[in-house]
């Protein structure tokens, strides 16, 4: 059996409330698909994505568009009424 | 701090500090270059007695000169970096020492800057290519000449000037040939004792300069008079060169010049930039001709002597309740200089040099230094007490500056608008004379269509007018900055901020924080005890702005650490990519200066993968590119493609902040761990450190 991902011990120190939220509700819809160094891995791609505007390789991005799918509408959503950074 | 504001505004207040070096030039005898003996006296007066090169300074422009044509293979590049060395001692002719230290391995707290200087690098490139691509077809199109493309591979990627690389460990074998050259047939190398640092020995190159004088000055038998030049262009040279409290120390430096005639990167000529060119004839290419370009610029000493004299005056405070002490002071100010800029943490919104943020920081001192009754570090400890002093006096007129400084902007974009307009030829005082512009076809029409363009015009003025201030979501200089920077910097939502309700220095406020103070100090405590690493109870969540505060500090008391103790923690870096406001530093005494001992380096390869972008992935050792481009690599998220740069209220993206995510040193030394045994023997060998 695949052991037990305690998702709550993966936070980090400087993680925002918000920001935490968003990477744990990620991190929880698909703790039972993968490994917890892949979910750390996809979860944090989505943050830097999202947060931070990254850009990865296509089939890298197109691989976390999907798992996020969900999550990221809910913060879409969250974020509507909220100041964003202007680039 | 390589900020150029901060050199500038030194040469221009204290402008008697610098003194142009008198440099023999080889005399050309029959064709052939004679050099001046350098064991003969001199001719600057002084005998130096030690020379330390920065060589990273050195190794850079001699690689790919912004000024003069690029080398054309690395040969040249190394003739190019003997030369330099050359001159340097020709002109220093130090009689001890000469001492070249290249960068090696950084603290984690340099190595983010470093991370996005290359990052920033491989982008630039990038879409310089495609620039340089796009201009060139239409010019070609247009029927116009061009040299002939440069190939691909002629490109130097400068990212390859970081320890670990093929290239660096080229560089150091050439410079071990050249050294034991010079020993044996130059005459003044003859009697010096010569130390060279490369790029394998951890440590910054002049922090490890800084670490080697601190041990020399420890030794019962140093002499204090020893004549000490340090050559570099970096603006924290001024500060570590204090902060040796030796009293003969002196840099040396290339002449300060801004805006160098840069040859256009489309046809090679100067005097335009590459969206101006026009192309060029199959004759005219020959830019090496030009007067203007690529002469040998002068050096100049920095004499830290004579700051010292300027400072000690700038920094008399009579009557202080306690002895004075020139010596303290002048850490203290050295200190106050690391608030406008340094190498390892973004300086605070409300200060800019050009603005006189060094003046307004040591006048708030000045007069801080009365309430304190202490001076505000000690041999490179630092008194938080004392800090929250000058940070109250700043975090008061904070909201002033920003209005200050955007009034100042409405003032200069105004001035620079009516400057246009009178340059333009004014149409409408024409209009109804005989010299109006006429459109062919009837008068009616032509009228028609003044007035529409000038309806357009003055839309389109307004348009540019909002558009300025678009890109900046913060707008510091309006009410309620704070809480939308929070919002929109660090993600935190403004119902999350409890102090929105209070102003920061109400009492309120404090108690309210007090709680989440105890718990940082029961942390600290549990750092001190054990070996353990830092892990603060109470998370960012609840007091987003202080706890990015409280880091904030401790990056000060780290840096000054580095400046006067050497490297207090490897592992420490400041984990946010903005700065907090000065208003922001509540009750910072109670945190712990203390940092965790006995930290390792980063080992060369491996600080290859935490700095590099994919795209110099060809200096990494083979089986390691690979993680770096692996849409299935366990540290794929490390390496972005592209990434965005927030200008952050500044005008330029240099001046902005490059957003890359930071690297869990944990999970990429286990991502490497099932490649080391793919290492050649060569690579092992880089893997790990020497010590000097």
């Amino acid at each position: 059996m695949k052991p037990l991902i305690d998702i709550d011990s993966l936070r980090t120190d400087h993680e925002s409330d918000e920001q935490w939220e968003v990477r744990k509700s990620f991190m929880l819809e698909h703790k039972d698909s993968f490994d917890e160094a892949e979910l750390i891995t996809l979860a944090q791609l989505f943050t830097n994505i999202e947060f931070l505007g990254c850009r990865y390789p296509p089939l890298t991005m197109k691989r976390v568009a999907k798992l996020a799918e969900k999550v990221s509408k809910k913060y879409k959503e969250s974020r509507k009424n909220k100041l964003k950074r202007t680039f | 701090m390589g900020v150029p504001a901060f050199f500038r505004w030194l040469s221009r207040k204290y402008s008697s500090v610098i003194v142009e070096c008198v440099e023999e030039r080889p005399t050309d005898v029959d064709g052939e270059l004679i050099h001046i003996d350098s064991s003969l006296p001199n001719p600057n007066g002084v005998e130096f007695d030690n020379l330390y090169l920065d060589m990273n300074g050195i190794i850079h422009p001699c690689t790919h000169p912004e000024d003069k044509p690029a080398p054309k293979d690395e040969d040249e590049m190394m003739v190019a970096i003997f030369e330099c060395i050359d001159r340097l001692f020709r002109i220093v002719r130090p009689r001890k020492l000469l001492y070249m230290a290249i960068d090696g391995v950084a603290p984690r707290a340099k190595m983010n800057q470093q991370r996005s200087r290359r990052f920033r690098a491989s982008k630039e490139i990038q879409e310089k290519i495609e620039e340089v691509a796009r201009v060139r077809s239409e010019l070609l199109a247009k029927g116009a000449y061009l040299p002939p493309e440069k190939p691909k591979e002629a490109h130097f990627d400068s990212n390859c000037i970081t320890p670990g690389t093929p290239f660096m460990d080229r560089l150091s074998k050439c410079l071990h040939y050249y050294i034991h050259d010079r020993l044996n047939n130059d005459p003044g190398w003859k009697s010096i004792k010569v130390i060279l640092s490369d790029a394998n020995v951890p440590g910054e190159g002049e922090h490890k300069i800084m670490d080697y004088i601190r041990r020399q000055r420890a030794q019962p038998d140093h002499d204090p008079n020893t004549q000490h030049v340090l050559c570099g262009a970096d603006a924290d040279l001024i500060m570590l060169g204090l902060a040796t409290h030796e009293p003969n120390f002196t840099i040396i430096r290339e002449e300060f010049k801004p805006n160098k005639p840069r040859p256009c990167d489309v046809c090679g000529q100067l005097g335009h930039e590459m969206k101006e060119c026009t192309g060029t004839t199959p004759d005219a290419s020959v830019v090496r001709s030009d007067p203007a370009f690529g002469a040998q610029d002068n050096f100049i000493f920095v004499r830290l002597s004579v700051l010292r004299e300027y400072l000690e005056k700038e920094l008399q405070m009579p009557n202080l309740p306690f002895p004075y002490d020139f010596e303290r002071a002048l850490d203290d100010w050295v200190f106050m200089c690391f608030f406008v800029g340094n190498d390892f943490l973004p300086h605070l919104p409300s200060l800019e040099i050009r603005e006189g943020a060094v003046d307004r920081l040591v006048n708030l001192y000045k007069k801080c230094v009365y309430k304190t009754k202490g001076w505000v570090t000690d041999s490179g400890d630092v008194n938080l007490e004392r800090v929250q002093v000058i940070m109250d006096e700043l975090g008061r007129v904070e909201d002033e500056i920003f209005k200050r400084r955007h009034h100042n902007e409405l003032v200069f974009r105004a001035r620079d608008k009516a400057r246009k307009k009178q340059q333009q030829v004014n149409f409408k005082l024409l209009e109804k004379t005989q010299f109006a512009p006429m459109q062919e076809g009837s008068e009616r029409r032509g009228r028609k269509r003044t007035a529409a363009e000038a309806e357009v015009e003055g839309g389109s003025e307004a348009e540019v007018e909002e558009d300025e201030d678009k890109h900046d979501e913060v707008r510091l200089w309006e009410d309620g900055f704070k809480e939308r920077y929070y919002e929109s910097k660090f993600e935190v939502s403004s119902d999350n901020m409890e102090f929105s309700a209070f102003p920061p220095h109400s009492a309120i406020s404090k108690i309210v924080f007090c709680a989440s103070i105890r718990v940082e100090l029961r942390a600290a405590k549990i750092c001190e005890s054990s070996t353990a690493h830092y892990v603060p109870t109470e998370r960012f969540g609840a007091y987003p702005k202080y706890r990015v505060a409280l880091q904030y500090v401790r990056g000060l008391c780290w840096v000054l650490r580095y400046y006067y103790q050497g490297c207090a923690s490897w592992k420490w870096y400041f984990p946010y990519h903005y700065a907090p406001f000065a208003s922001d530093f509540v009750n910072i005494c109670g945190l712990s200066t203390k940092f965790e001992k006995g930290t390792q380096p980063f080992r060369p390869l491996e600080q290859l993968m935490g700095v590099f972008p994919a795209a110099s992935s060809s200096h990494v050792p083979q089986p390691w590119a690979k993680l770096m481009s692996d849409p299935f690599s366990p540290i794929i998220d490390f390496y972005p493609t592209d990434f965005k740069i927030d200008l952050n209220g500044k005008k330029f993206a240099w001046q902005g902040v490059a957003l890359l995510p930071f690297v869990d040193e944990n999970r990429l030394f286990k991502a490497l761990e099932p490649y080391y045994k793919d290492l050649s023997q060569a690579e092992s060998k880089t893997s790990i450190h020497t010590i000097i």
